[in-house]
């Protein structure tokens, strides 16, 4: 397991200059755009926002934009995300994309690269998303997800967190991002190992809570 | 180690990962994870990753999806280990 870096390091390091760079000159113009608006549903929710150590962002998935709407509400981190293979098969596109911090995933194999890139960037204190619904969905509300994020948060012992969102009314309307508070595996469960049904019981969970932030999100 | 400490291993961890340990004391050698234990891809991936940690190895996906049986991971095992 890596050494978590210090904070400062996840802030700027030259190592990761074009990704900060693309940051820092994207994100004003992501933020005028997508006007995303990140909403704790409690007190203790909005700890998750501050959350300064390895952590993993599990979101509904709507449309193409909504790297960018949860990046901008989460704009204090740099963020890694997690793309299907095939998004980033093309060069130049694929070749952007891992500039900008996408770590590929084939979805249609038991893909250990994927996971260990994971475990090496949430072990070094760094924030990972992860559309946990496998893709776009085209349904309201959140669809069931896959399992594999709670399986990279139980191996890599860090927390999740539960986001929820919904397409706009307007163009000129604000994203409301609805965030839950810190879904820890290990504690949810009460111990350091599990098993496959038990990581999908817990991701039964994680799926519920999404679905209370929606009507949360109703509510607002 | 040999072959034989290694497969008791596997046995135990696989056994861990699906959450039903009593599926695997009949598993042989020649096992295959998908078609006679039931596994499926999570469930592989979840137990490479407890292999790694067991036996300090490296696994990658190429080898991943040539490991078809028991027997395959516990050579792989044996012929990567330090």
């Amino acid at each position: 397991m890596n050494q978590e870096k210090p904070y400062f390091w996840r802030l700027f390091n030259i190592r990761k200059f074009w990704m900060d760079l693309a940051r820092v000159t994207a994100g004003p113009w992501m933020m005028l755009i997508y006007r995303s608006k990140a909403i704790p549903v409690s007190k203790k929710a909005k700890e998750s926002l501050h959350y300064k150590h390895g952590v993993i962002v599990t979101a509904n998935h709507i449309s193409l934009s909504d790297p960018f709407i949860i990046g901008t509400a989460f704009w204090r981190r740099r963020m890694f995300y997690l793309v299907a293979e095939f998004i980033m098969k093309y060069p130049i596109r694929g070749f952007l994309l891992r500039l900008s911090g996408c770590i590929k995933v084939n979805r249609n194999i038991a893909d250990i690269e994927a996971m260990q890139k994971t475990e090496t960037v949430l072990g070094r204190g760094d924030l990972i998303t992860i559309f946990a619904e496998g893709g776009i969905q085209h349904q309201e509300g959140p669809a069931p997800f896959k399992s594999g994020p709670v399986l990279m948060a139980f191996t890599a012992n860090v927390p999740i967190i539960p986001c929820y969102f919904e397409k706009r009314k307007h163009w000129w309307n604000r994203y409301h991002v609805i965030v839950g508070e810190l879904f820890d595996p290990r504690k949810e469960l009460g111990k350091d190992t599990a098993s496959i049904p038990e990581i999908r019981q817990l991701t039964e969970k994680l799926y519920e809570k999404t679905k209370e932030l929606e009507g949360v999100l109703h509510h607002e | 180690m040999s072959e034989t400490e290694v497969f008791e291993i596997l046995k135990e961890i696989a056994g861990k990962v699906t959450g039903s340990e009593a599926a695997f004391k009949n598993a042989t050698i020649t096992s295959d994870f998908r078609e006679d234990l039931g596994m499926d891809s999570i469930s592989v991936l979840y137990m490479v990753l407890d292999i790694e940690k067991r036996f300090k190895i490296r696994f990658d996906n190429k080898s991943i999806a040539q490991l078809k049986s028991v027997g395959d991971v516990v050579n792989y095992v044996l012929k990567h280990q330090k």
